[in-house]
This record gives structure tokens, C-alpha cells and sequence, in this order.
């Protein structure tokens, strides 16, 4: 090849690389950044054409309401509709209670189970594996009415445990996979030598194999908890006030309201309710690829 | 909004539930038996929560439920009645109104609202001419939205016809109330181009908040919304917007929504069924509030005045300071002219009703669209509506 | 790989740690499922309170012959294809450039877990706002900053376009992941096998047809499955955005389901259009599992 024709090969490639970088940046930011931006400006300045694409200056009313002081600028509704939306910063506070047990819950089970099966000889352990993981895959819209039967019956309806116990359900299967194939790609040697030097399986757990999984059990975890942080539909369903309601059910009722009153509102809403996920997955950012990747990694 | 539970000596506990999501969560409730006494009930909803056996007439626990009888607007009691005997207390009654922009009536050079839904048209097409609006003309018509039959029918109604018979058959001929609507929006949409196809995916805040900068000639809504469009606060049209009668025969739809006993109360005792019939009669009846002896309808009242929240109680009507409250917004008297031609729509009372909607939406949606003829689309309605009927057997 | 049955202490672990977990699955998880596969036989109706018959496949009869059922299975096909199409596409033209080393990638590579990291319900309330149709920012953008409308379009309501319009938030919360999947195909490929195509006097394009294609052969399928699972059992959007409208145009299998069960309070034909569904998910399930190398998926002792 030419000199001249490299260059120009060079050219379009970084030209390229600077076209999808940018479109990058836009796909990923851009409704974050627009929600940020509206949780800025008083409701009633929202409903023009054009809108105000950069405020001139920021209006921290929506949050102050959120913070519990009364706002005048609210588009219709009654004081009931805007309740919903109050509950913000209590429900964030809900679901971070629920998705912590939830996953510590899936660290008591779930590491047993995934080390029995990716390490422990025993009849049966694999299709004990596919049915733990199948469980996951099939639509959750099936079973929310016989959830909530079963939860009914157990007299758990509107509180958090219910909650925790679903998601738990919902995170498992997955959790379990993560591990799974984390501690099937620990050489065998060094859990071998603990065995020899005479180490119960329980032993060998602990003080061989976990040390060494820190990395794939900090991503396990994280998995576990954005699913339930992410899960509205039962979150919604099985919980009557705020005792119960997490974020992403109190955003479900918040939505339910959407287009009705105060967008504004809602997209402090929004914010408020993103940070946590947001925060999680940015400070740990290597650890959830790396664990996403070990997932489906040969 | 809200189903309550009950404990002793009025102990109520509330269970307050975002509006779109209410009617799921209660089957949900319902189905798992959690214990609720009082549930709101919207007449949607009222025969098939009949049926299921989750509410019950309350005259049979309570007959002095009775006396209220007299005092309720006769469309109202209608709606609340079911095997002829009253099944709750009205909480919020509304009917649906016209209400038009005059300031841009006045800048178009009309001078009257218009006294046909053909004469409306050319209206329309008046503003669209002069370079006013594009669309006038906006409905909230979204899938599921709560007022999308109470309007489209109250625009059937006021024509003077009915949309059933009897037998209980939907009447779609040449010549009925719901052809020559259907053949109203259909052109309104298409021919004339005056009615906006976004109409489809608004629900009743998205007309009001289009309303509110003027970038709808009307708003074709339950009378409360009226409040919040004249409200100087918030609204560049506050002051223009005018209520005018139903065209045509003037009568509209009405439609109620009210508080009614679970048949968990009825076998929880008559202890219970009293608890529940006090928080009842507090919600819709009259209670002695300042305990001066005198009993009145207190919630109804303080909804009127704060809200603008219309009911199902006559002599309210005639309230000064309900009235007083009223005409900072709208003419009460244009308001109570309409509420008095409001007529129940009696399909709700269909086991099917529900079943249907969405049906029937999406149909109103392909018209409005072009992509289904008047004829067709009143084809495929009734086609679904005898197949839901045959099935209820 | 054949079974093994290890030492008795062995199996005594096995058991304790597998049965608790196997146990809360198959209370949460596995009998509502089995709940949900017998109502869906039975007459389940709100208008017919305490009579629950056997109809055998009545109620399945009567979701295929219902007014809905063709455009909830045309629109989940479409749905679902376009899914799986888009994300599959977005995800390897930006996992091609993010596996390049230039300034900034590193930020770059931060950005791409953002959508990742929303809350489905979260970014369905801003979606709702940004296509509004009388105030939304992307008919402000198209008419105002780069004029392609003249005026502002429905994107919720109008046939054409509703269906992209809750396609497009499911690609943006998919791709992260894919991204990441490609990402660690690449990082499998040994770089000498480039070298001897440059050698050989291979273009890039023609490198990238002869060598990366194939040997993410496996990555592929995983993320074409995958995303067609989640593609079937996605709800948010059309529960938030659309309503299943305009028209029927949104309906899809899973907003059916929803439908049947709060709307008509047929909880019997709910559970068959769910059992459906599922069956669907469990055909691509099952092809899920065959791709994946044994080797790779056996537990000790399969």
C-alpha cells in the first residue's frame, strides 16, 4: 500500500472513531441529561414550544418539594397525586433496604449453591443447575397474580420482606450463574491443595475459594441488587403505602400520573431515584464488566 | 382512589392508590381476600364488581340509605342503582361539557358556539382558514383513558339518540346516534382535517394543558376541568373560555363515581356494617360535622369549593357558597343548565362493558387514522360487541 | 461427562447447600408458575365468582380467536426482531470503536453502562416526556434545530411511528450489556491471527469478515437469544408509553397478558396467553442452552 493511501485510511479511521464516539456520548447521555435538565425549571415554564433547552438559571423548587416544603408552581392534580410523588427519597430509602437483603440473602444461599454445583461431585447437580437458572428466563407478567395469592396467604402483603423475598427469587438464578462460572475458572490446584491439607468443604469455601472471588462476588452482588432495584411490576403490586413502596414503585405510580400533572416534579423525581444505581455501577464499574463479561465468557 | 379497611370505633385505615393503577390493584385485592370494607367504585365497574360479588346494595344492610334518594340528581341515582336497589353515596359526579375559546371565537369572527357537531365543523374549519389553528379540535382519546367513551358518547347522546336498544343491542344503522358520529369524527379528522390524529395517545391533562396556551379551540371534558383552565395563575386562557350547551339536543353524558359496603363488611357483622355505612355516609352522605346538631354534606361540599369537583347531590347545586366558590371559573348557571340534561350511559351496566373498550378504542383510532371505513369500523364494533354478549351467557 | 457421585460428606454439602436455594426457588418461583399453567384451564372469571370448571382449551381458544390476538403476535414478532436486529447493530459498531485505544476511550467506555444502570421505570417516565407530542424535546430538536418536520409529529400516537417509539428505549437499555459481550469476544481473538491476514494482504473490512465474524460465533448467538427473551417479555414501555395504542398497534403478547387479567379480569385467559408466551421464551431458552458448550456448562457431576 501507498503511503498516501494509508494516510487516508488513517483519516477516515479516526474520523470514524470520532463520528460513533460522539454519537456514543449522545445515545448514552442524552435522556439523562434532558431529565436533569427539566428537574431544573418550574412546571409551568415546561409547556412551551420551544422549550427552554438551557435555563437560565436553575430552579430547585421540585426538589425542595421533594424535601417536604409546598410549592405553588404545580400543574393541576389534587394534594393526593403529589403525595405519591413526596414519597421519593422515603421509597429510595426502601429499596436500598430491599435490594441489600435481597442480595445478602442471595450471598447466603446462592454461594453454597454455586460452589456445590460447580465444585462438589453429587447426583443430580446439574439439572439442579438448569432449573435454578431457567426459572429466571420466563416472562414475570405470568406469575404476578399467583404471587401476590401466595404472598396474601403468607400475610405479608404491604410490607418490605415480600418484597425482598420476590426480587430474591427474581436475582438467584443469575447470581447463582455468575458464581458459578467464577469459581469453575479457579484453577482446581489451589483448592486442591487446601482439600489435602485435610480442609472440609466448608473450609475449603472459605478460606480458599472466597478470598480469591472477591471480584466476581462484588459483580454477583451488584447484578442482584440493580435487579431489584430495576423490578417495578411486583414492587407496584404488592405494596398499599409507603411502608412497602420502593423506588422504582413509587416511579410506577408517579408514571401512572404522567402527563397528567407536574413533569417537572417527576423528573426530580426521576433523578432523585437514579442516583443510587447510577452511583453503584459507576464506582464499581469494573467489577460489573468484568463479571458481566466472566457471565458468558468461554 | 383509595380502598379502605376498617377497624373499631371508626378506625379507618386508607389505602391510597395512584388512579390508573386502582382498578388493578383492587382485583388483586379482592382476589386475595384482603380484608376491605368500603371500596370506591366508578360506574365502569359497578355491574361486573356486582357480579363478582364484591359489593353489595346497601339498602338491603342499611335501608335508611333510602332517605338520601330524593336528594340525588336523578342521572346519579340511576347509575348508583343496580336491580333496583342503591348501591353507595355519590363521591364525585361529573357530567361532560363544551367549552370553547371566545377570545379566538371573537378573533375568527364568530359570534355563537355552534348549535350542530356539523356546525362545529365549520367552525373549525373557519379557524383553520384564517391561519389561527391547524387543529382546533382535540380529544383525549389515549387506549384506556378513563373519559374516552364518556365523550365520544356524550357526543352520541346529545344528537337526542341512544347507542343501545332494549335488548341490549348496539345500534350502528344508517341513521343512529354512533353512525353519524362516528361519520363526524371520521371526517372532522380526514375530510376537514380539523381534528388532531394526536388525539389518540392524550389523556384529559394533555387537552387541558393544550387548552391552557391556546393551542386548542376546546375542550370537550368533564366540568371540572374548567377550574384549572380558567385559573389566571396558570393559564394564558383564563377568562376566555366559555361553556356552551351540548350542540344538537343539548343532553350529555353524566357519570359517577361513589363509595360503596364490600361484602367482607356484611360478613364481618352488623358492626361492621355499620362502620362501614358511617365512613360511607361521611364521604357522600351528610354528617354532623361541627356537632351543632345539624347534619350536612360535608365532603362534598369542601371538594366542590376546593377543587371545583362537581356530585350527585341536588340541593348542592343550589349552595351559595358553592356557587359563589364556582363563579370565579365558569357561568354556574350554563353549568347547571347541562348537568340537568346529563343522562346515564347505560352500557356500563353491561357485563361486558369493559371487555369491550378496548376494542371500541382501538376501532375509534383506525378511524380516526384512515385506516378503516365509518362502515367498517362500526362493522367490527358491533361484531365485538354481540360476540362479548353471546359469550357473557 | 459422566455422572459422579462423590464421597458421602461430599453429597451431605451438596444437598444443604442446593436445597435451601432450590427450595425458595420453587416456592417463588416454579408453583406460581405451575399455578399460573392450571388456571389457564380453567374458567377464571370476576363475573363468575366461586365457579372455576375445567374448560380444557377454551380459554386458549378464545385468545386466538380474540380481536386482539393477531396484532399482539405480529407486534411481538416485529418487536422482537426489531429488538434483537437493532441492538445486535448499535452494540457492534460501538463495541468496535470502543475497542479501539484512542483519547478518551476510557470515558467512553464509563458512558456506555449508563443505560445499564437505569431503572426500566426511570427511563420510561423521561421517554413518555421526551416524545410527548405537544411539548417533547425530540419534536423540538426536529423542528427547531434540525429542521426534518415542520411540525411536531406523535410519535406516540401515530401508527407510523409508534412502534419504533417503544422500540428504541428497549435498544438503549439493551446495548450496554451487548457492548460488553462483544467486547470480551474480541478480547478472545488472538491478535496473531490479524497479523497473518495483514500480512497476507487482508483490507480491514475484509479482517474483520474473515476473522472476528466467525470467531464470535458463539458471543453471537448468545446475544441474538438473549435478546430475543427480552424482547418477548418486555412490558415497561408499552405499559408507560403507549397503553398498547394507538389502535391495537403496540399490543404485544405481554401487554395482552397484563390486559386479560386487570383489564377484563379474565385471570383464566391471562394464564393461557402467559402459558404461551412462556412457551415461546422456553423454545428460545432451550436453544439458548444448546449453544453453549457443554464443557462449559456442565456442573460437576451433570
Amino acid at each position: 500500500m501507498s503511503v498516501n493511501s494509508m494516510k487516508q485510511a488513517e483519516t477516515l479511521k479516526k474520523t470514524t472513531l470520532f463520528i460513533v464516539s460522539i454519537l456514543i456520548i449522545v445515545f448514552t447521555l442524552s435522556p439523562i441529561v434532558w431529565m436533569v435538565i427539566c428537574s431544573f425549571i418550574p412546571d409551568p415554564d415546561l409547556y412551551r414550544t420551544p422549550p427552554f433547552f438551557f435555563p437560565q438559571k436553575l430552579y430547585v423548587g421540585n426538589y425542595q418539594f421533594l424535601w417536604g416544603q409546598e410549592l405553588e408552581e404545580l400543574t393541576g392534580g389534587t394534594p393526593g397525586v403529589f403525595a405519591q410523588a413526596r414519597n421519593m427519597l422515603a421509597s429510595v430509602g426502601n429499596s436500598l433496604i430491599v435490594g441489600i437483603s435481597a442480595t445478602v440473602i442471595c450471598m447466603v444461599l446462592g454461594i453454597f449453591s454455586a460452589y456445590s454445583f460447580a465444585r462438589v461431585p453429587m447426583r443430580g447437580s446439574g439439572k439442579l443447575l438448569f432449573y435454578v437458572f431457567f426459572s429466571r428466563l420466563l416472562p414475570q407478567v405470568a406469575i404476578l397474580v399467583p404471587i401476590y395469592i401466595i404472598i396474601q396467604a403468607l400475610r405479608l402483603l404491604d410490607t418490605l420482606l415480600a418484597i425482598v423475598l420476590v426480587h430474591t427469587a427474581f436475582a438467584m438464578p443469575f447470581f447463582v450463574w455468575v458464581l458459578f462460572v467464577y469459581f469453575k475458572s479457579i484453577p482446581q490446584s489451589i483448592e486442591d491443595a487446601a482439600r489435602i491439607d485435610g480442609c472440609s468443604r466448608f473450609q475449603q469455601l472459605r478460606k480458599v475459594t472466597l478470598p480469591i472471588s472477591k471480584p466476581g462476588l462484588i459483580a454477583a452482588s451488584i447484578f442482584a441488587f440493580m435487579t431489584s432495584y430495576n423490578e417495578f411490576l411486583f414492587a407496584s403490586t404488592l405494596s398499599n403505602t409507603i411502608v412497602s413502596r420502593t423506588a422504582s414503585a413509587t416511579l410506577t405510580a408517579v408514571a401512572q400520573g404522567m402527563g397528567r400533572y407536574s413533569v417537572a416534579l417527576f423528573m426530580a423525581c426521576d433523578v432523585i431515584a437514579i442516583l443510587p444505581p447510577l452511583a453503584l455501577v459507576l464506582v464499581f464499574r469494573k467489577q460489573v464488566m468484568e463479571g458481566l463479561v466472566t457471565a458468558f465468557r468461554r | 382512589m383509595y380502598k379502605r379497611d376498617k377497624g373499631i370505633d371508626l378506625e379507618v385505615k386508607i389505602t391510597d392508590v395512584p388512579y390508573d393503577a386502582y382498578k388493578s390493584s383492587v382485583i388483586s385485592r379482592m382476589q386475595a381476600k384482603t380484608k376491605t370494607d368500603v371500596l370506591y367504585v366508578e360506574d365502569n365497574w359497578m355491574s361486573i364488581w356486582d357480579k363478582a360479588g364484591w359489593i353489595v346494595p346497601i339498602e338491603d344492610h342499611k335501608p335508611e340509605i333510602k332517605d338520601y334518594i330524593p336528594e340525588l340528581v336523578p342521572a346519579v341515582r340511576e347509575a348508583m342503582t343496580l336491580h333496583g336497589k342503591l348501591y353507595g353515596l355519590p363521591y364525585y359526579c361529573d357530567n361532560i361539557i363544551f367549552m370553547y375559546n371566545s377570545a379566538l371565537y371573537d378573533q375568527a369572527g364568530i359570534d355563537e358556539p355552534p348549535k350542530t357537531w356539523d356546525e362545529l365543523s365549520e367552525h373549525c374549519v373557519k379557524l383553520k382558514d384564517k391561519g389561527i389553528l391547524d387543529r382546533p379540535l382535540g380529544f383525549a382519546w389515549k387506549r384506556g383513558e378513563w373519559t374516552f367513551e364518556d365523550v365520544l358518547f356524550s357526543i352520541v347522546y346529545s344528537r337526542g339518540k341512544k347507542p343501545i336498544d332494549e335488548q341490549g343491542n348496539l345500534m350502528v344503522g344508517s341513521g343512529s346516534g354512533l353512525y353519524d358520529t362516528f361519520k363526524w369524527i371520521a371526517d372532522a379528522a380526514l375530510k376537514y382535517k380539523v381534528l388532531d390524529p394526536k388525539s389518540v395517545e392524550l389523556v384529559c391533562e394533555n387537552v387541558q394543558e393544550t387548552t391552557k396556551v391556546a393551542q386548542y379551540a376546546y375542550s370537550i371534558l368533564p366540568s371540572y376541568f374548567i377550574a384549572a383552565i380558567n385559573d389566571p395563575k396558570t393559564s394564558k386562557v383564563a377568562g376566555q373560555m366559555k361553556i356552551a350547551m351540548m350542540p344538537e339536543k343539548g343532553d350529555t353524558v353524566g357519570f359517577m363515581r361513589m363509595d360503596s359496603m364490600s361484602m367482607m363488611a356484611v360478613e364481618g357483622g352488623s358492626d361492621q356494617i355499620d362502620a362501614a355505612y358511617a365512613l360511607i355516609e361521611m364521604l357522600g352522605g351528610k354528617v354532623d360535622v361541627d356537632g351543632d346538631g345539624t347534619k350536612e354534606y360535608y365532603t362534598a361540599k369542601q371538594w366542590a369549593i376546593k377543587n371545583g369537583l362537581p356530585f350527585g347531590i341536588q340541593p348542592l347545586f343550589k349552595d351559595p357558597e358553592i356557587i359563589d366558590a364556582w363563579s370565579k371559573w365558569v357561568d354556574v348557571g350554563a353549568l347547571g343548565a347541562q348537568a340537568a340534561k346529563s343522562v346515564f350511559f347505560e352500557a356500563k351496566k353491561y357485563l361486558w362493558w369493559e371487555d369491550w373498550r378496548p376494542a371500541f378504542e382501538t376501532e375509534v383510532h383506525k378511524l380516526i387514522a384512515g385506516q378503516v371505513s365509518v362502515d367498517d369500523a362500526l362493522k367490527n364494533v358491533e361484531a365485538e360487541w354481540n360476540k362479548l354478549k353471546a359469550e357473557a351467557k | 461427562m459422566s455422572e459422579t457421585s462423590g464421597t458421602p460428606s461430599d453429597t451431605k454439602f451438596g444437598i444443604t447447600s442446593t436445597l435451601p436455594t432450590v427450595a425458595f426457588l420453587t416456592v417463588l418461583s416454579t408453583a406460581p408458575l405451575l399455578y399460573a399453567f392450571a388456571l389457564s384451564f380453567q374458567k377464571y372469571k370476576l363475573t363468575s365468582p366461586g365457579q372455576h370448571p375445567f374448560i380444557f382449551l377454551e380459554n386458549y381458544a378464545k385468545v386466538v380467536t380474540s380481536y386482539h390476538f393477531t396484532a399482539a403476535i405480529t407486534n411481538t414478532l416485529i418487536f422482537t426482531v426489531g429488538a434483537v436486529v437493532f441492538v445486535f447493530l448499535v452494540s457492534l459498531v460501538f463495541s468496535l470503536v470502543l475497542n479501539e485505544r484512542f483519547r478518551g476511550c476510557a470515558w467512553l467506555r464509563i458512558l456506555i453502562l449508563i443505560p445499564w444502570a437505569i431503572p426500566e421505570m426511570a427511563s420510561a417516565l423521561v421517554w413518555r416526556w421526551i416524545y410527548d407530542s405537544h411539548f417533547g424535546v425530540l419534536n423540538a430538536i426536529l423542528v427547531y434545530v434540525v429542521p426534518v418536520f415542520d411540525s411536531y409529529q406523535s410519535w406516540l400516537g401515530d401508527p407510523r411511528y409508534a412502534m419504533a417509539a417503544i422500540l428504541f428505549p428497549q435498544i438503549w437499555k439493551e446495548v450496554p450489556l451487548c457492548v460488553l459481550l462483544f467486547l470480551t469476544g474480541y478480547s478472545t481473538i488472538p491478535q496473531s491471527l490479524y497479523e497473518a491476514a495483514k500480512i497476507d494482504g487482508a483490507n480491514a473490512f475484509a479482517r474483520f469478515k474473515r476473522i472476528t465474524i466467525p470467531m464470535l460465533k458463539p458471543i453471537i448467538q448468545i446475544v441474538l437469544v438473549y435478546e430475543t427473551i427480552m424482547g418477548i417479555a418486555s412490558f415497561a414501555y408499552v405499559y408507560i408509553l403507549t397503553g398498547g395504542g394507538p389502535a391495537d398497534a403496540t399490543t404485544t403478547l405481554s401487554w395482552y397478558t397484563f390486559m386479560a387479567s386487570f383489564s377484563f379480569a379474565d385471570f383464566g385467559q391471562g394464564a393461557a396467553i402467559a402459558v404461551f408466551m412462556s412457551v415461546i421464551s422456553l423454545i428460545f431458552i432451550v436453544l439458548y442452552f444448546r449453544l453453549i458448550p457443554t464443557r462449559r456448562f456442565g456442573a460437576v457431576g451433570v
